[in-house]
């Protein structure tokens, strides 16, 4: 390439941003109008992560736990208001295969018990709504889903578009946690994982925090320990074993 | 630039170096002899030094010529292991150090080094650091409805209930034992802003009552854990049964159950869950070798045993001596029988010699006596060592004794006596070897009930002290003998005798080099 192209190059390329600084940039105001969103990021008000969806099973719940409260915080864009108002939300996938049913596998957002908590309190600009998932038998072995919609009522239009949707899906299947096979880890101290060992891991060893790394008299502790428990039990109820009938949960 | 090219240069260059390899090195080096110009050290350093924890350790080695012109350096490691680190204890000439080493026998070594020509002078001695706590005896005693140590120091003195002086408090209860072990012990420590520290490696004593059972350091007997903190979950029952120290941490029997702060080097100083006890009802008569327990079960009348790392109850036992030549297993080597006497000789350092164990057949009304290699429970098995269930002579006065202990030593079969005492004012030996028993070895004043008797013994260190604890009025007197050379026999009269207020239970002795007392 020539020199003289390249000085050329550059003085077009200075013209092209002095009449790009000349131009008069539009600011987008704010109109005075409502909305609300779900909060995304890595803590909510509760500490949990919320991004645009959560998981939950009971099958970390102690067996006498039928119902557990996910909550899911909602933003507001706009002034606060000096009094409380509707927050507009509505399950969007209702009759659909998988999904949640209203009072069979959650409180209907419109249930007088937690209607009153699905407000945006007078002059906040955030609030936790509670998503109260009901346990059932067939949750045993599927899970069900809740997709949940911000819409538009007197006090709120439509906000931030790619927010205001938010998912829950409740199960009381287990799942293999993450670090079971890890070495030295819970499979040296269980065994292979089953879902009713698992359960009894939980209910009778009183264990369920299965993202720890366990130091090693720890580990020692929960193998005596499971062991002492699954003995107890056997002579109470007889072996246990696992949904196929066939495996029986023992401890090495 | 071709490869040509580059081959036209680089040989040149390599021959003009190679060729110089052949020049002759006329170079002006003077070689001395090292005598002549390393630092000399003159006087100062003795062979062998003693030093207490916390007190001062000075040394003050004379050097030939200017000592400005050295760099110095003091620096220790463990005597008796292997490839452990050194600490340095000063970098001048004259060591002035207050001692902070752990109890323990260490290399000190000296080295002065010349500035300039970087020669040294080296200098090794030994080192036998103690506590005020690491040489004595620890009476533990029952005074006012409550358990505390008399601590009997190097130098006689008797230091008074040094729990509730140095702690504030005792414990409740009635003494069972304590038991104490060098550096196995780890414990979390809070700090001001809130984190935790772990300190590793400590010694530790613990102290167990029928009541209660509290975990102390042992260089400076401070409280580190009490009973509601010493577990990983605290056990539904409290009903403690004595503490042992094993080459793998501590066991500690509560309820008729055996768990352990297991020695893996991430332990936090707590015990873990309950063995499984498979309807045995345990005596508090425990043998510990190593890291393996021998226990007994009082239902079957047989043994058993526990290892750390078996999550269950040993009851196999191997009717040989060598692992090598099993023989039956399966089978306990007797049953039904009540237990008189267990107990493990010492020997040095963790150590140990054989179990011995005596037994009366509940049919026969015979008494045994086996030799047990508990060490090997580890293995899984319980080992028959030699005796092979010696008869005793039903009126040998050891059948009918109270308070037992062997004579140190090593694990040639039968190389003990067992001494005993019927509680009253009398020691006597039996000896398995000879089948004889020698009788009133010892008689201290009439009046007098001895609680414990131990052959205070250290085949490296040279410990050979036989030792009788009595009480009389509400008062104990403990008293030391010199042994006879390595025969069973005392020198009468007693050595050394102490006194205290409230009645005694038992004792540990603890040497300067003590790693664990069983």
């Amino acid at each position: 390439m020539k020199i003289k192209n390249i000085k050329y190059s550059f003085l077009l390329l200075a013209i092209a941003v002095m009449s790009a600084a000349c131009q008069e940039k539009m600011v987008n105001k704010f109109d005075s109008e409502s909305s609300l969103f779900f909060f995304r990021g890595t803590s909510n008000s509760k500490g949990d992560p919320q991004q645009d969806s959560v998981s939950f099973s009971f099958f970390l719940s102690e067996s006498s736990v039928v119902e557990e409260i996910i909550w899911v915080d909602v933003q507001l864009t706009g002034m606060p208001s000096d009094k409380d108002r509707p927050i507009p939300i509505v399950q969007t996938n209702a009759g659909q295969p998988g999904a949640a049913v209203a009072g069979t596998h959650y409180v209907a957002f419109n249930d007088p018990s937690i209607a009153t908590q699905m407000v945006m309190p007078a002059n906040k600009v955030s609030v936790a709504i509670p998503v109260k998932v009901k346990r059932t038998q067939e949750m045993n072995t599927a899970e069900f889903r809740i997709d949940i919609a911000i819409t538009t009522n007197d006090y709120f239009i439509a906000g931030i578009k790619d927010r205001t949707s938010y998912t829950v899906k409740v199960t009381a299947m287990a799942a293999k946690p993450a670090l079971w096979d890890v070495a030295n880890s819970y499979l040296s101290i269980f065994g292979p994982w089953g879902q009713e060992k698992m359960k009894f891991i939980i209910n009778y060893v009183e264990f369920s925090d299965f993202d720890q790394v366990l130091t090693t008299d720890y580990r020692v502790y929960l193998a005596i320990k499971a062991k002492a428990k699954l003995a107890e039990y056997e002579q109470a109820h007889g072996p246990l074993y696992e949904a196929d009938g066939i495996t029986r949960v023992i401890f090495p | 630039m071709t490869m040509k090219q580059i081959t036209k240069y680089l040989i040149p260059l390599l021959l003009i170096v190679y060729l110089t390899g052949c020049v002759k090195d006329t170079g002006n080096y003077e070689y001395k002899d090292p005598n002549q110009v390393a630092p000399v050290l003159i006087s100062g350093i003795d062979e062998t030094y003693s030093a207490i924890s916390l007190e001062k350790l000075v040394i003050d080695p004379k050097l030939e010529g200017d000592e400005a012109l050295y760099d110095y350096v003091w620096y220790a490691y463990p005597a008796a292991i292997v490839g452990t680190q050194c600490d340095t204890l000063g970098k001048t000439r004259k060591l002035d150090y207050s001692v902070s080493l752990l109890s323990g026998t260490y290399s000190l070594i000296f080295r002065a080094t010349d500035k300039v020509n970087k020669t040294s002078v080296y200098k090794k001695t030994t080192l036998t650091v103690s506590s005020i706590f690491g040489i004595g005896y620890y009476i533990n005693k029952y005074e006012n409805s409550r358990t505390d140590i008399d601590f009997i120091d190097r130098f006689g003195v008797v230091n008074k209930n040094i729990l509730k002086q140095i702690n504030g408090e005792d414990l409740p209860g009635k003494p069972i034992r304590s038991t104490y072990e060098v550096n196995r012990y780890f414990y979390n420590v809070i700090n001001p802003d809130g984190t935790k520290t772990r300190v590793a490696f400590k010694p530790a004593i613990m102290v167990c009552t029928d009541e209660d059972m509290r975990i102390y350091h042992g260089e400076n007997m401070k409280l580190l854990k009490k009973w509601d903190e010493a577990f990983l979950e605290k056990p539904a029952v409290k009903k403690p049964q004595g503490v042992w120290a094993t080459t793998m941490g501590y066991m500690l029997m509560n309820n008729n159950s055996v768990c352990f702060v297991n020695n893996n080097g991430s332990n936090v100083g707590e015990f873990g869950y309950p063995y499984p006890v498979n309807d045995m009802k345990l005596n508090p008569n425990v043998s510990v070798m190593n890291s393996s327990a021998m226990v007994y079960d009082d239902i079957a009348g047989e043994l058993a045993g526990y290892y750390v790392t078996s999550y269950a109850p040993v009851k196999n036992a191997v009717i040989k001596a060598s692992p090598l030549t099993l023989g039956p297993v399966g089978q306990a080597y007797f049953t039904n029988c009540d237990l008189i006497y267990m107990g493990t000789q010492t020997y040095q350092a963790t150590s140990a010699g054989r179990s011995y164990v005596i037994v009366k057949n509940r049919s026969t009304n015979v008494y045994y006596l086996w030799q047990i290699g508990t060490g090997n429970i580890q293995y899984g098995y319980i080992y028959d060592y030699g005796a092979g269930g010696l008869v005793i002579p039903s009126n040998f006065g050891v059948t009918t004794g109270k308070i037992f202990t062997l004579k140190g030593g090593a694990s040639t079969a039968l190389n003990t006596v067992i001494y005993y005492s019927a509680g009253d004012n009398k020691v006597h030996y039996y000896n398995p070897s000879n089948q004889t028993e020698i009788r009133d070895l010892i008689t201290i004043p009439a009046g007098e009930e001895i609680t414990y008797i131990e052959h205070c013994f250290d085949n490296y260190y040279k410990i050979n002290t036989f030792v009788v604890l009595s009480n009389k009025n509400g008062n104990w007197i403990l008293r030391t003998y010199d042994m006879v050379g390595a025969t069973p026999e005392v020198v009468l009269p007693e050595k050394a005798t102490y006194n205290g207020t409230g009645l005694a239970k038992n004792l540990i002795y603890r040497h300067a080099n003590t790693s664990i007392t069983y």
